[in-house]
């Protein structure tokens, strides 16, 4: 049983850099957990104060049931006392050194006999599929069996915790989605608790059981990939997490309804005078008549521009003035500056002061 | 890649007037060696190799032609080692400020000019102001550092003491190119500094290696200020270049530059692996 528990963790960098700024997060035993963050978010540093390469300004780090920091009572356990297996970005496997070699170095590090470190090399290996390699150097390796061989070294000395810094953004576009699912699959077969860290949103979604997204050293939100698409807590969220991107637009509310939409909001959101709404393009169609079937709302539109994204077509149109970008309907013709009616399946509506979410409105 | 013509030239110039000046020197040295222009006969008349079997039938040049390599080979193995030592032991040290003032203390000696070396150890070795007064006062039995043999033996370790810091310069250069996150896998992996510093740092700054052993036997090879500066021109720590000097300031001058192109030859012979490995590196860098 590993959980790992984080609490009020702050790293700041002199003179005044916050990395970190109060987060407090759980992560489950056997649970796959994704940092996910834009670049400056801190994700970084959180991943190398559970690792111990950094020591954090304030906050308390509990692995298993061992307190590995706590910066109130001075407690800081070293890197190598607290079994932890580790992929870098450029998965800094040793240039000097064989395959073999590179696995087996942290257990010669603990001074395994001999024979034993062999097994456990090959055995390793053999579940890596890269037991064919052992007598290569690094450099003679693919991106995707160099990244195999560093995920071998965290692994063979049997860690309690496995930490994976941004492993998939040094491999071609090909090879990540075969990388994505070997890594998901071996985290479930071997049930080790991880925590792995990107910036890439399609990375998170495939890999993690949840997902904490880190803002400016602060946790913005934390939950499946379903709840943080379904439900984002800001507006943040709704416009990090989603391709292509949500619109995000502010309207003015009267009398409990929102302008140029005509939607009546329920509870609190009735009082405010203006209002963000959040509207997913895939959520959201045009076309030329009322479509009846669930809609939230629907608005006359003139169309903008028509652009192909993959196989699926997206319309920018405006509406009241204000620009969104919707699905349009495969098979279909449409012209600029011609007449639609945008049908919205989903609304999403944030404070606009907060700018946290207020209410989802679902046909 | 495509460099315009007039780049081509600009970069072309200097390189053609160093060159100039260079291989006019050498061309003259070899002029004058295949002669036997001197003090006793100074007309330039050619006479083959004969400088050349009289240079190497010339006890004093065997001796310090021998002499020259042996420091070489000293300086390359001590110096290395030394220089290794220092770095490891700088780059144990985490604070950034704390290595570069202990990289510029050892790098001291290097800074200064050989021939206030060769004074400051003059003065250390002098049997009645120096190292050995101390010995005395402890009881111990006095070094007589620059007597007879024990000359050769003293400067060895002065230049060694000069070009240690350097030597440790570039390896630690080299250190600090190591990948962090190679230290840090290590560190995580739970290796100890000693076992990062072996096993890691140095199989990956095999490079230094070559540069030092390059530089410290040119400084051997070169070496004159130093033992000039401690004892004049003395049989027994004569070197190529001082052999070069008495000569031509006794004006033999055709043994003069015969003992010159063999410094130039054996200076080459150390050049040009290093050329061609640099090159390959070079060349193979874009595979």
């Amino acid at each position: 049983m590993v959980s790992i528990t984080v609490e009020g963790l702050t790293k700041i960098f002199p003179p005044r850099v916050v990395a970190l700024d109060n987060v407090t997060l759980e992560i489950r035993d056997n649970e796959f957990l994704v940092v996910l963050g834009p670049s400056g978010s801190g994700k970084t540093t959180f991943l190398r104060i559970i690792a111990g390469l950094e020591k954090p300004t304030r906050g308390r780090v509990v692995i298993g049931d061992r307190v590995v920091a706590d910066s109130e009572n001075n407690v800081f356990i070293p890197p190598q006392k607290r079994n932890i297996g580790m992929v870098f970005q450029n998965w800094a496997l040793y240039p000097n050194m064989k395959v073999f070699d590179n696995i087996a170095f942290p257990l010669e590090i603990k001074k395994v006999p001999r024979d034993e470190i062999r097994r456990r090399v090959k055995a390793v290996a053999e579940v890596l599929g890269i037991d064919e390699l052992l007598d290569r150097y690094p450099r003679q390796l693919s991106g995707g069996q160099q990244q195999r061989v560093a995920l071998a070294r965290a692994l063979v000395k049997e860690p309690d915790v496995l930490l994976l810094d941004e492993p998939f953004s040094n491999l071609d576009a090909r090879i990540r989605l075969t990388a994505r699912e070997f890594v998901k699959k071996l985290q479930k077969r071997l049930g080790i608790t991880t925590i792995l860290v990107t910036h890439d949103q399609a990375d998170a979604f495939a890999v993690g059981d949840r997902i904490a997204v880190l803002n400016q050293g602060k946790i913005e939100q934390v939950g499946t990939p379903e709840e943080l698409y379904d439900k984002p807590a800001n507006t943040f969220i709704a416009d990090f997490i989603g391709e292509p991107p949500i619109n995000l637009v502010e309207f003015r509310v009267e009398n409990g309804y929102i302008e140029d939409l005509g939607v009546e909001l329920p509870g609190e959101a009735a009082g405010l005078d203006k209002v963000i709404v959040g509207v997913r393009p895939d959520e959201a169609v045009a076309a030329w008549e009322h479509l009846a079937a669930s809609s939230v709302a629907s608005v006359k539109a003139v169309v903008d521009t028509v652009v192909y994204i993959g196989s699926r077509l997206y319309l920018t149109v405006d509406v009241a003035g204000k620009k969104l970008r919707v699905q349009g309907l495969t098979g279909h013709t449409y012209k600029e500056g011609a007449e639609v009616i945008v049908s919205v399946k989903k609304m999403h509506i944030f404070h606009p002061k907060t700018r946290s979410r207020i209410v989802t409105l679902e046909a | 890649m495509t460099m315009s013509l007039k780049g081509f030239i600009v970069f072309l110039v200097p390189t053609m007037i160093f060159a100039l000046f260079l291989y006019y020197g050498i061309l003259w040295n070899v002029v004058i060696a295949s002669t036997d222009y001197s003090i006793l006969n100074p007309r330039m008349e050619f006479k083959g190799l004969k400088s050349f079997r009289e240079l190497f039938s010339d006890p004093a040049f065997q001796d310090a032609f021998k002499r020259t390599l042996l420091w070489a080979g000293l300086l390359v193995s001590a110096g290395n080692l030394v220089g290794l030592l220092l770095a490891s032991a700088i780059f144990q040290f985490e604070k950034p400020r704390l290595r570069n003032t202990l990289t510029t203390f050892f790098l001291y000696p290097f800074s200064l000019s050989l021939v206030v070396v060769g004074i400051v150890w003059r003065w250390l070795y002098d049997p009645f102001k120096g190292i050995d007064v101390l010995l005395t006062k402890f009881g111990m039995p006095n070094i007589q550092w620059l007597e007879g043999g024990n000359a050769f033996w003293s400067l060895v370790l002065t230049s060694i003491w000069v070009y240690a810091g350097f030597v440790a310069l570039l390896y630690l250069a080299m250190f600090y190119n190591v990948d962090r996150s190679l230290i840090e896998s290590a560190i995580v992996d739970g290796a100890s500094s000693i076992t990062i510093l072996t096993r890691i740092v140095i199989p990956n700054s095999k490079q230094a290696v070559i540069i030092a052993t390059i530089f410290l036997a040119l400084f051997a090879i070169q070496m004159f200020d130093l033992p000039y500066s401690v004892l004049f021109l003395n049989p027994f720590t004569m070197t190529v270049v001082m052999y070069v000097y008495s000569k031509f300031t006794s004006l033999y001058f055709y043994l003069a530059s015969a003992a010159a192109i063999v410094i130039i030859v054996v200076s080459a012979f150390i050049v040009i692996p290093y050329a061609v490995y640099g090159l390959k590196k070079w060349l193979l860098a874009g595979r």
